[in-house]
This record gives C-alpha cells, sequence and structure tokens, in this order.
C-alpha cells in the first residue's frame, strides 16, 4: 500500500491531515487542467475546489492510487465541460489576456508568444477535442487510456486529436507570430 | 513527434496551483462527517443508520418467525409424534414395564406346559402297547 492510499483510507475515516495531504499532491494536476480548459484562474481554482470536496465525499471508492488519479481527471474533465456549457457571459477577451501574462513568465525555453498563441488555440477547440488534447499533452496519455476516461471508442479519440492537431496548424501557420517564430528558430 | 506536439507538451506543462486552493478547500470541508472524533453515541447512531441494518432486521424477524412456528407445530400441531410419553409419569413408565415382565412369564410358563402336554401325546402314540 502507497503512502497516498494510506492517506485516502486515513482521510474517508475523517483525518483531515491526511486529506490535505492528498490534495497538495494532485492540487497541481487538477488546477492546470481546469486552467488550460478554462482560460481563467479563478474559475479554474474553483473547479479544483468542487473536483477535491467531491472527492473527500467519495473517498470510501478509491481504490488504489491509479484509481485516485483516473478519477480526479476524469471528474475535473466533466466538471470543466458542464462549467463551459453552463457559462453565458463567458468573457474571452479577460482570459486571453491573464492567459497572455502567464505564458510570458512560464520558465520554458520556447517561445513566449507562441506559446500564449497556442494555449488560446487550445481554448478555442470545441469542449470535447480541447479535454483530448489536454489529456494527451498535459497529463501524456494514451488514445485508449483518454477513451477508457471519456467512454468513447478509440478511434474516436484518435479523429479528434488528428483533426485538433490540424486545426491548430493552420491557425498558426496563418498568423504573424508564427512568421516571427520560425525567424527565430531560424 | 512533430513540432507542434512538442509545442504542445511545453505549452501545457502543469502550472502550480495558487496557495488559496488549498485553505479554500480545507475550510469547505463539512466539519460533521469527522467520525474520528465523535462521541461514542454519534458513533453507534451512524452504526444503526447502515444500510444493511434493515435487512439484518429482517432477517432476524424471519428467523424468529420460523423459530416460534415451529415450537408451535411440535407442540400443538403433532405432540404424538413430537413427545410419545407426553403426559406420563416415570412412575407409570415403571408399572408399565412390570406388567411387560409379568406377561412375558406367564406366557413362558404357558408354552412350558404346552411343551410337556405335546411331549406326553407323543410318548402316548409312539408306544400304543401300554
Amino acid at each position: 500500500m502507497t503512502e497516498i492510499e494510506r492517506n485516502v483510507r486515513t482521510a474517508a475515516a475523517g483525518d483531515h491531515d491526511a486529506f490535505a495531504a492528498i490534495v497538495r499532491r494532485y492540487q497541481s494536476m487538477v488546477f492546470s487542467m481546469a486552467l488550460h480548459f478554462l482560460g481563467n484562474r479563478s474559475a479554474a481554482e474553483e473547479i479544483a475546489q468542487d473536483v477535491f470536496l467531491c472527492l473527500y465525499q467519495n473517498l470510501a471508492s478509491v481504490q488504489s492510487e491509479a484509481h485516485l488519479k483516473f478519477w480526479l481527471r476524469k471528474v475535473t474533465g466533466h466538471r470543466c465541460i458542464d462549467s463551459i456549457r453552463s457559462r453565458k457571459d463567458h468573457v474571452e477577451g479577460e482570459a486571453d489576456w491573464r492567459l497572455a501574462e502567464e505564458a510570458a513568465v512560464q520558465p520554458d525555453d520556447g517561445d513566449p508568444l507562441l506559446a500564449g498563441r497556442l494555449q488560446r488555440l487550445v481554448e478555442s477547440l470545441p469542449e470535447v477535442p480541447r479535454l483530448i488534447t489536454i489529456l494527451r499533452y498535459q497529463e501524456d496519455l494514451d488514445p485508449s487510456d483518454i477513451a477508457t476516461m471519456l467512454e468513447m471508442p478509440v478511434n474516436t479519440v484518435k479523429s479528434h486529436l488528428h483533426r485538433s492537431l490540424a486545426l491548430l496548424r493552420k491557425k498558426l501557420s496563418s498568423t504573424s507570430e508564427r512568421r516571427r517564430y520560425e525567424s527565430y528558430r531560424g | 513527434m512533430n513540432h507542434i506536439e512538442d509545442e504542445l507538451k511545453k505549452t501545457l506543462g502543469r502550472t502550480e496551483a495558487p496557495e488559496t486552493l488549498l485553505p479554500g478547500i480545507m475550510k469547505r470541508l463539512p466539519a460533521t462527517s469527522r467520525t474520528a472524533r465523535m462521541p461514542w453515541t454519534a458513533r453507534l447512531a451512524n452504526f444503526f443508520r447502515a444500510p444493511w441494518i434493515p435487512w439484518a432486521a429482517a432477517a432476524c424477524t424471519a428467523c424468529l418467525v420460523l423459530l416460534v412456528s415451529g415450537v408451535l407445530y411440535y407442540r400443538v400441531l403433532a405432540p404424538e409424534t413430537a413427545e410419545p410419553f407426553a403426559g406420563k409419569t416415570p412412575v407409570s413408565g415403571l408399572a408399565e414395564i412390570e406388567q411387560g415382565r409379568q406377561a412375558k412369564e406367564q406366557l413362558l410358563i404357558a408354552l412350558q406346559i404346552a411343551s410337556e402336554k405335546l411331549t406326553e401325546a407323543s410318548q402316548a402314540v409312539n408306544q400304543p402297547e401300554r
């Protein structure tokens, strides 16, 4: 039994410290999924809180550490989709500015302008392809794992990924930022 | 893996969660669910609220009904099969045994007399000259 599985057991018996340890372990994963999906830090934090509260109520059903990760990713994805579908006053401009700022401070060696542009393009994808793209490239899941999680055929997942990549490539190549990036990479 | 996939992995890397996330979650946890610190009366009450309690009660009731039915059947409906010596004291049982022993002795005497008579008759038949 792993440390996380022990924490799940004791948290299910009412130990809040054990539950806090679980949250600390997985908060980055859940928050990042929600942030990349929604593009809004406060909305992503709200989703993450809801997901962990839901987990607290369902701790008894968690069977293993792998099951816990599977459960968190699945519930986060569904909560994100529900959030987008129920939102009527979604302001894209505000989210875009915030994401552009975050991309600029990320400590990667790529072009921050391209990263911000790519993030916004991912947000512009339809809900299900967007979630599949995030699970594939943030969580590094195989299409078969994504298919199991989202309860859809593997070929559908592959089709969504293929179309999403094609769309992202097309949009990137049509911008002046793309030309700047190419000259920068030389 | 092509260029766009590399860039997607970089762009969609995990981000640190805000420091307010964990306190916000812990603040919203229901305090009443801390069963580990509940008094024993509350834990006992929770025990009887368990979903399997009605089934256990139904099973116990069924067993009780079967037990009472069985006792009633053997005591009231089928007394002769259940208790062949019902209503008879040990003393009356001993008297019956004594009567049986005396009947056996009388039967043996009668058989002995009959045997002697048959022997005499046989001798009379086999010795006609006497």
